[in-house]
């Protein structure tokens, strides 16, 4: 592998400007926890939830693993353990995507245009294709139930540059903890 | 004692062998190899535009043959397709002469090189003398002394790109390949002439040609302008160096007019040396002279023959069906040398490194040579060989066969062979495999096939013997005979 570090450093690093909340586990940079907003103009619109990346010793060349922490209503999310289905990812996954790309690209459309040929929640698939709005209610519903702010609440590693203006969390914002994650 | 400048010589400089350019040559010859990994096919696909002017309104209704303006640029285009780019790529008539040697014929001499040619018409147009000059000794001192300074200058300052020939009856002479190089590029217009001539509508020919196409490319480095030179021995106190200029892709007049430049240049500043103006002219101002600052117009007639403008101008008059692919063969070539000597970042694993440890795909793209093949190796050992594409996101361009070979071992690519193949079959609906022996077979619309290995006949249904006339098994029998394990099927 030709300098994985370096590519996971300049990743991880592009993703915090992005002003996403970004929690690391540890310092090996192979594990870590981002706060992500349902799209504007879906029915996951409102939600939040914490997610899990999980970067593979492949990486780039091999695409991270995602994992939704709280419950999410998706044909493509396994709703007892939130792991999206690999697969689809993997479909889509080049060495050239990057995290940011994870977030701004490849989630959203997930969440917008479901994948149900290859779906780990079963039951939602189905109800997505039988009686689509019923589907969305469901989604909502889960959205109320799961995916509040409190729900993903992520302790920021980098204070953003702008605050959101929009429901923020309680804790985060102010308590700031600068700290660079990689020496 | 006066020093007669006779010793330039009438004849005198033909003798002898004559010195090979020592200098990069480029070879009129493209059909060479592609020194980078491109698995495109040769100079045949043009990368230009093929621009159509307006059909003007003007065409009266007494013309003869409308031609649809369709149908003539894919005629043209199609012309452009097909280049030919063979050794006969001299596009001056070839002809077989005994090898004169200070030859004044207009025409190139078999299997010479532009280079050679010039030197040739340089030595010839030397051989025709001129008023002679007499020097004092110390102006002949002088002279050589400034000569001497100035070639050393000139090897210093042009490096590979100047030949410095062996002085001959006393005579300094070089020639230095000026190379233009247009850092954003440049667009350059060829009109084309379609038919024999220009359409004639009517007795009104267009003046303006739109009756033309005018075929448009782009590049960032032209065909170097050759500058070739004899310096007298008066030189610099009286008279300037003879000189010829050979460009490829400028026409005789457009030469002429450099050549008029530089006698201007010289005629401001006589008794001083010029020799290293002239170069550094040439090379940055000579387009911006020729007017062209936006664009660059190749010339389309080729009706001057070598009787009209300078003697020294040299044009080599080639059709634009060779002198395009020339052009841009010459670009790309220049654009991938410039490529292999800079640092490029890699977008994958963002390391810097020089050009020479990457690969560069067909599409453009490029990655580093270990993530290439940490990507290939990947694949391969996964068995995702329908995902061995460009790496960038939105190309999709497939990684060629030559790249792989040079990236897996021999086991890692036979892999891919084979993987490659299955998965081909697969995709193919039609194809089936023999019950008997596992070749592959096509299955025809009665559900049948014919094993080409073992020759046997099966009905792809029940994969059991051929049974014209009789029913096939039902798909519930079928079904029975599956879940117990009986038969084997795909």
């Amino acid at each position: 592998m030709s300098s994985p570090s370096k590519r996971r450093e300049m990743d991880l690093m592009k993703l915090m400007m992005s002003d996403y909340k970004v929690e690391m586990v540890n310092d090996g940079m192979q594990e870590f926890f981002v706060e992500f907003r349902g799209p504007t103009e879906s029915i996951y619109q409102g939600g939040v939830w914490r997610i899990r990346v999980e970067l593979p010793d492949a990486y780039p060349y091999k695409s991270p693993s995602i994992g939704f922490i709280n419950k999410i209503y998706h044909p493509n999310v396994d709703e007892m353990s939130g792991s999206v289905c690999l697969d689809v990812i993997n479909q889509t996954w080049s060495p050239m995507f990057d995290l940011v790309n994870v977030f701004e690209v490849f989630l959203p459309q997930l969440l917008l245009y479901p994948n149900p040929s290859d779906p780990l929640n079963g039951e939602a698939a189905a109800l997505m294709m039988r009686d689509r709005s019923a589907y969305e209610q469901k989604v909502k519903e889960y959205c109320e139930k799961y995916a509040k702010p409190e729900d993903a609440g992520v302790t920021p590693e980098e204070k953003s540059s702008d605050e959101e203006p929009s429901e923020d969390e309680d804790d985060s914002g102010d308590e700031a903890i600068l700290g660079n994650p990689d020496p | 004692m006066p020093r007669k400048s006779s010793s330039r010589a009438r004849g005198v400089i033909g003798r002898g062998p004559r010195p090979r350019p020592k200098s990069a040559t480029q070879n009129p010859n493209p059909i060479s190899e592609l020194p980078h990994d491109s698995g495109e096919a040769p100079v045949g696909s043009l990368q230009g535009k093929l621009i159509q002017p307006p059909a003007h309104a003007g065409s009266g209704p007494t013309a003869p043959a409308v031609i649809e303006n369709g149908a003539s640029v894919s005629a043209a285009a199609e012309a452009l397709e097909h280049l030919d780019v063979s050794a006969a790529a001299e596009s001056a008539p070839v002809e077989v002469e005994p090898p004169l040697e200070a030859s004044s014929s207009g025409s190139a001499a078999v299997g010479e090189s532009f280079e050679e040619e010039a030197l040739r018409k340089l030595q010839a147009l030397a051989g025709f003398g001129g008023e002679e000059v007499e020097l004092t000794e110390e102006e002949a001192r002088a002279n050589d002394q400034m000569q001497e300074d100035e070639i050393f200058a000139l090897e210093a300052i042009f490096g590979d790109s100047v030949t410095i020939f062996n002085k001959k009856g006393g005579q300094r002479s070089f020639q230095v390949h000026l190379h233009i190089e247009i850092p954003d590029g440049i667009d350059a217009l060829a009109r084309l002439n379609y038919g024999a001539g220009s359409l004639k509508y009517g007795a009104v020919q267009d003046v303006d040609g739109s009756d033309n196409l005018v075929y448009k490319f782009r590049v960032k480095h032209l065909p170097p302008i050759l500058l070739t030179c004899i310096m007298p021995s008066s030189y610099p106190s009286h008279q300037p160096p003879l000189f010829t200029i050979s460009v490829e892709w400028m026409d005789k007049m457009m030469i002429s007019s450099l050549c008029d430049m530089l006698d201007t240049i010289w005629d401001d500043q006589k008794g001083m040396e010029v020799a290293y103006q002239w170069a550094q002219w040439l090379q940055s101002s000579s387009l911006s002279h020729l007017g062209f600052v936006n664009e660059i117009v190749l010339s389309s007639n080729s009706v001057c023959d070598h009787d009209c403008g300078d003697k020294r101008a040299l044009s080599h008059n080639a059709a634009p069906d060779v002198l395009i692919p020339r052009m841009m063969r010459h670009n790309d070539d220049k654009c991938h040398e410039a490529f292999l000597h800079a640092i490029h970042d890699c977008m994958i694993c963002f390391s810097q490194l020089p050009g020479i440890d990457f690969i560069k795909l067909p599409c453009h793209h490029f990655f580093c040579l270990k993530c290439m093949q940490t990507y290939c190796k990947m694949h391969v050992k996964e068995g995702t060989v329908v995902k061995l594409l460009c790496p960038d996101t939105k190309c999709g361009c497939v990684v060629p066969p030559n790249i792989l070979k040079r990236l897996l071992v021999d086991d890692e690519f036979e892999r891919w062979e084979g993987l490659l193949l299955q998965r081909t079959l697969e995709s193919m609906s039609d194809v089936v495999y023999c019950p008997r022996c596992e070749t592959a077979c096509l299955e025809d619309a009665d559900n049948e096939g014919v094993c080409s290995s073992c020759l046997f006949s099966f009905c792809t249904l029940c994969r059991d013997r051929r049974h014209v006339g009789e029913k096939c098994m039902s798909p519930e029998d079928k079904l029975l005979i599956l879940e117990v394990g009986g038969l084997h099927s795909i």
